[in-house]
């Protein structure tokens, strides 16, 4: 049994590639910036694997928008 | 001591990656650059192959459809799948080149590094613009009922007292035949008379004689 959180309609349906996308290059894109910006390879790799947690906040963020959306008294 | 420097002497010993950047005119390039290549090179690759491959599938597929009398389609999820792919090849293509031109232009790497993450996420949101205007054009045509209310027309098959008749009526932009029956139960109305809806039960519609209702006005 799948639960239904509301992931799959965000973004017109669309956050579900996004979000894998993200997953698998925003830490790098994360990782790169920190690299070019010349700092320290372990420190970069840390923070970029923190950022891939951003990715799940913004997800989080906008299903609670969207479910009080849904809930706002007419 | 680069790579590039170290093999200056014999190209045909030159690594694949200073070969690239010699051809894109990037001398001993940095690991950042490295990156870029292989993402605007890889890219590249992949969203022409797929680009390819899907209008070859297309003739391919009209081919066989003709030569076996078979029937091959691709199936809306699986268009969306492979668009999809493709518009993450896209945005790793404009990730590579990008940050290239960028780095080549102002030799700032985070500069182009950030200019290269704007470019692959603008490029995945023109591709959900893309999807969402093809998803507008597909029409739906569920008629409602509820949008004949109001709507004027003429009798199409004349409405006997207490009986069921035909109207033609505009809804939703496209004339159509309905059921239909007179306001009043004891009325006539003939053929080619004209008439608007007044209340919709069902699908059935329940109309009014235009010259009656001025008369009521009068």
């Amino acid at each position: 049994m799948r639960d239904d959180d509301g992931t799959a309609e965000m973004f017109g349906g669309f956050w579900l590639l996004i979000r894998k996308f993200l997953m698998l290059f925003f830490p790098f894109w994360v990782f790169l910036i920190l690299y070019s910006a010349n700092v320290h390879m372990v420190i970069s790799a840390i923070v970029a694997g923190f950022s891939t947690s951003l990715v799940v906040i913004f997800e989080k963020l906008k299903i609670k928008q969207a479910n009080d959306m849904a809930n706002k008294p007419q | 001591m680069s790579l590039s420097t170290i093999y200056r002497g014999n190209v045909s010993d030159m690594g694949f990656f200073d070969t690239i950047g010699d051809a894109l005119g990037i001398a001993a390039p940095s690991v950042i650059e490295i990156v870029f290549i292989c993402c605007a090179l890889f890219g590249s690759i992949f969203f022409f192959t797929m680009m390819a491959l899907m209008l070859v599938g297309d003739i391919f597929g009209g081919f066989i459809d003709t030569a076996f009398d078979t029937d091959m389609s691709m199936d809306s999820t699986l268009a969306f799948e492979l668009f999809s792919i493709q518009g993450i090849a896209a945005a790793i293509m404009m990730f590579g080149l990008t940050g290239l031109f960028v780095v080549s232009a102002t030799d700032i790497e985070v500069l182009a590094v950030f200019a290269g993450g704007i470019a692959a996420g603008s490029s995945l949101y023109m591709v959900k613009y893309m999807m969402q205007g093809i998803s507008n054009l597909q029409a739906d045509g569920t008629m409602k009922h509820s949008s004949a209310l109001g709507a004027k027309g003429q009798v199409y098959s004349r409405i006997q007292p207490g009986q069921e008749g035909e109207v033609q009526v505009a809804v939703d932009g496209s004339l159509r035949t309905l059921p239909a029956r007179a306001k009043d139960d004891e009325e006539l109305i003939s053929t080619g008379d004209m008439i608007e809806v007044v209340e919709v039960i069902g699908s059935i519609l329940i109309v009014e004689k235009i010259g009656k209702q001025t008369k009521k006005e009068d």
